[in-house]
């Protein structure tokens, strides 16, 4: 066991080191707060049921997280807010945010179905796991019959769909690569060069050896040392420390749509000879069974063990086997991009910029084999769109150098890597810097092939910047009033 | 003094002209007049290529041009608000300032006719308005060109020749083809056949063997210049880096980060192009000892940039395993307010973000040895170390010092650095003989 005696893993929300996966039914709660007054008991309350790391749930977990508008209308001292990272406080929607995240067109937050200007303004989320739908809606009734007589209003319950083997709508096995945190590594993985602790919380060195920017607490506003002490060594309380950011993107994916797209340009174009299901594989980075193109050029090969088992550089830098564009490539480049492709560097560079995801599929799959070959076969089966996709969920400490860096720099970008037009052909946006962006260059000898017209198959319809506090600072913030809180406004007072 | 050096200056670059420059003009901006300013540079900024006042697409010797508004060195206590015009251009600043003045004297008065020093309306003419532009002039202490010689007109073309290969690429079976090297004949014949593509066949303009002669005495001189400092100097420099060191533990690093609405408000006009323009401006540590410093260093490196970064990798130096930055088109470092101020700005491909993520993990130690001079500047050890390494201390210094453009323009807002050099090594490709593996290298670009 290479877990770390160190941390104090009974500090840290359960959902950091495991994705719950014992837990298949889930469900989300976004809660507006109406009257802090009378909801901080009960917030106090749900505090005692948090899980965290230490405790290994077999029957439920909930974790809770909290946005800057909740946090302000916990009446949070304005100094404290100050302290949270500027992604969090400026939120998801913002004119820029829209179009570095590509939330433009039909993913505009207007549209959304929560999280945009719409919509109410969401304070708190809870993330309920339960091992089955029996467990998971007594679990919902319970906390539903607080939330309305404690001064809460449910915005909306977020329901997911456990599919088989990690797969998502597309068809193909999901949640492969992620960070290797040593301080986590329950099975004794010990991978070269781990992600630092610091990358994914907050109160850690992270990839440059440094403290990331985490709110910080005068001791006078935490009269009953309710926080640990700044590790960093100043004399403030850290209310970051064991706690990170979780960013919350409700993803729609059009199954149907995907897969006639890839049958018409398999065919037509007669690409990947005309077999829809190698070049959905070109376009993602990975066979159905989740196996990388890396590890088996040719065709799938479910028998691969270790599917996050491999780098770029050496067996693939131009991009022959697994195209330079495709989605895994873009999200996680391994060893592929500069500084020094191929070395330590690069890896340490693509660490900085890594995702802990946690997310949960919601909907009906198109078939429940999930198998393309079979979705394939009878495409028009669905009358009405089924609303169907990813909770996308990840957690950092970082949101602007890692989910933002990510999907702006590396999905969005259509110049990713020496590209000219080819944003991501999964999640990528297909308009910017006032052009159509829908191409899919496949490298190959002797000349390239290219994909054109690629639609968009996903679509955003909610979202928002969390911030999933430690047990000590949900302990804080979720105290009586205290130093830390505004003064309750008096009648008359109109500031 | 000073005008007797400027003469002799403009005589030698007339004599041995770089193909590209920077043209800087700050001029003092009347106080009652600075909203109507702010006014008609907005109105530029809703088409900077091209709108009625100053369509910046007219000029084909462009690539990158932008208007600032910088507050004075003692605002607000004193107002003296300047305007700053920078543009990249090809050739020689004087003729850009020809062409401008000759076909855009209307935008001009209107945007200029707001300053101090500029002509008053029954004195305008091509000439007054010229003499006073030249006369705001500033000169650049350093200026990164990414690919020395490459013309605004060239990356256009090439973008076409890229597009038309595409195109035909596209239409083309590629698997008919046994070999790279039969592809790219087909590649090479279907350009020679098409009458809009011909200029693409032959080599673009080379500098002549002269000029690059001049250049290499004009390196090899300052090296000489440089190793003779060291060599005879080095007691006083070891003496200067140490008195740095002592200084650096000493200054006052800045710890406030920048206000969230000042951030989004110079967000919400960034990402709109394949890169961004940055501008920030910053107060030099005071003192003779820093400004010389800084000084200094900006004349060393804008020989390291004219002569070794001058090729598209800006400070790579792989023999001392120091990684360069390739998404840099332009940038400049200009010394204002008697050297109390640097004001900096640049043209990067991507995000604000990847780019201060590039500064942090690839070029933090030259950012150093520049900025470390400026107040704020998160503490440096031994000029080098630390400084921009300190992430979050960095991003918020930046953040604290950048400032908005009013207007910018890009000609070419759909490509990135690395792009355009693509570009240009497909052109060069359709030329000479390459054997298969290098015909397949070739082919990979497209």
């Amino acid at each position: 066991m290479a877990a770390s005696d160190a941390i104090e893993f009974d500090d840290i929300q359960g959902l950091v080191v495991r994705g719950y996966g014992s837990l298949p039914a889930a469900c989300y709660l976004l809660l507006q707060i109406t009257d802090p007054r009378k909801a901080l008991p009960w917030l106090r309350d749900l505090a005692g049921q948090i899980t965290y790391a230490n405790n290994r749930p077999d029957r439920q977990a909930i974790n809770v997280a909290v946005t800057y508008h909740g946090l302000a209308s916990l009446r949070i001292d304005q100094t404290i807010l100050e302290g949270f990272s500027d992604e969090f406080r400026s939120g998801m929607t913002t004119p820029h945010k829209r179009r570095i995240l590509g939330d433009d067109g039909d993913s505009a937050p207007e549209y959304w179905q929560w999280g945009g200007p719409a919509t109410p303004q969401v304070h708190l989320l809870l993330l309920c796991y339960a091992r089955d739908d029996h467990v998971l809606n007594a679990l919902y009734n319970e906390l539903q019959t607080g939330i309305a007589s404690h001064g809460l209003t449910q915005i909306a319950r977020l329901g997911t769909e456990p599919l088989p083997d990690f797969k998502e709508h597309f068809g193909f096995r999901d949640s492969i690569g992620q960070p290797y945190v040593a301080e986590f590594d329950r099975h004794d993985k010990r991978r070269p060069q781990p992600v630092p602790l610091g990358e994914i919380l907050l109160g850690y060195r992270n990839g440059y050896d440094r403290y990331t920017q985490r709110p910080l607490v005068d001791a006078s506003q935490d009269p009953d040392s309710q926080l640990a002490t700044d590790p960093e060594g100043s004399v403030q309380h850290d209310l970051g420390l064991n706690g990170t950011y979780l960013v919350f993107r409700q993803l729609a994916q059009d199954v149907p749509g995907f897969w006639r797209t890839l049958k018409h340009q398999a065919e037509e174009a007669d690409h990947e000879s005309a077999d829809a299901v190698r070049l959905a594989a070109k376009l993602v980075g990975r066979w159905p069974s989740g196996t990388a193109l890396v590890q088996a050029p040719d065709q799938d090969d479910p028998t691969v063990s270790d599917k996050d088992e491999f780098q770029y550089h050496a067996t693939d830098a131009e991009g022959l086997k697994c195209p330079l564009g495709a989605h895994i490539r873009r999200t996680h480049p391994r060893d592929s991009l500069a500084p020094e492709p191929g070395s330590k560097k690069s890896i340490a560079f693509s660490n900085r910029h890594r995702l802990l995801r946690r997310g949960r599929v919601y909907g009906k799959p198109f078939d429940d084999s999930l198998d393309p070959a079979i979705f394939l076969e009878n495409l028009d089966r669905e009358d009405a769109p089924v609303d169907r996709g990813l909770h996308f969920i990840c957690l950092g400490a970082n949101v602007g150098r890692q989910f933002e860096f990510v999907q702006h720099t590396w999905a969005n970008n259509p110049n990713f890597n020496g590209l000219y037009r080819d944003p991501d052909p999964i999640i990528g946006n297909r308009h910017a810097h006032g052009l159509p962006q829908d191409r899919f260059t496949i490298q190959r000898r002797p000349a390239r092939c290219q994909l054109q017209g690629l639609p968009s198959f996903v679509q955003t319809r909610g979202g928002g910047y969390f911030f999933l506090p430690s047990r000590r600072a949900l302990a804080f913030l979720f105290s009586a009033p205290a130093a830390g809180r505004k003064p309750r406004k008096t009648p008359g007072d109109t500031s | 003094m000073e005008t007797v050096t400027a003469r002799a200056r403009s005589v030698l670059e007339a004599l041995h002209p770089m193909p590209q420059n920077a043209l800087t003009i700050r001029i003092p901006v009347i106080q009652s007049r600075e909203a109507d300013l702010r006014k008609t540079l907005a109105m530029v900024d809703q088409d900077p290529a091209d709108n009625s006042l100053l369509p910046f697409s007219m000029f084909n010797r462009l690539h990158f041009a932008r208007f600032l508004l910088l507050e004075g060195p003692d605002s607000p206590e004193t107002y003296s608000t300047t305007l700053i015009f920078m543009a990249n251009v090809d050739g020689p600043v004087s003729a850009f300032l020809e062409t401008l003045v000759q076909t855009a004297a209307d935008g001009l008065d209107q945007i200029f006719g707001t300053c101090k020093g500029y002509p008053a309306r029954s004195k305008r003419t091509r000439a007054t308005r010229l003499t006073c532009l030249r006369k705001y002039q500033l000169p650049s202490q350093a200026f990164y060109i990414n690919t020395v010689g490459r013309t605004a007109d060239q990356i256009r073309q090439e973008d076409e020749l890229h597009d038309a290969l595409q195109r035909f690429l596209s239409d083309l079976d590629p698997a008919g083809f046994r070999s790279a090297c039969t592809l790219r004949d087909a590649v090479i014949e279907y350009v020679a056949s098409n009458p809009e593509l011909a200029w693409a066949q032959s080599a673009r303009p080379q500098p002549t063997r002269l000029w690059r002669a001049l250049e290499n005495i004009r390196f090899a001189g300052l090296a000489t210049l440089g190793v003779l400092i060291i060599a005879w100097g080095w007691p006083l420099l070891l003496a200067w880096v140490l008195a740095l060191r002592i200084r650096e533990d000493r200054d006052e690093e800045d710890t406030h980060r920048p206000a969230l609405s000042r951030l989004n408000q110079l967000r919400a006009s960034e990402d709109i192009a394949a890169h961004n323009p940055f501008a920030a401006v910053g107060y030099v540590k005071p003192g003779w000892f820093r400004r010389t410093t800084a000084r200094a260093l900006l004349a060393t490196t804008q020989v390291a940039l004219r002569h070794v970064f001058n090729r598209g990798d800006l400070a790579g130096i792989p023999w001392l395993g120091l990684d360069g930055v390739d998404t840099i088109h332009f940038a400049r470092w200009t010394m204002i307010d008697n050297d109390r101020r640097l004001l900096f700005t640049s043209n990067y491909d991507g995000s604000l973000e990847s780019y201060m993520v590039d500064f942090i993990d690839k070029v933090a130690w030259g950012l150093n040895l520049i900025f470390s001079n400026g107040v704020g500047y998160p503490r440096t050890r031994w000029l080098v170390h630390d400084g921009a390494r300190k992430e979050q201390r960095f991003k918020d210094y930046l953040g604290n010092h950048q400032i908005e453009n009013q207007v910018w323009y890009t000609p070419y807002p759909h490509l990135t650095a690395v792009n355009i050099a693509n570009n240009a090594a497909i052109r060069d490709g359709l030329r000479g003989h390459l054997n298969e593996r290098q015909a397949m290298a070739w082919l990979h670009r497209l």
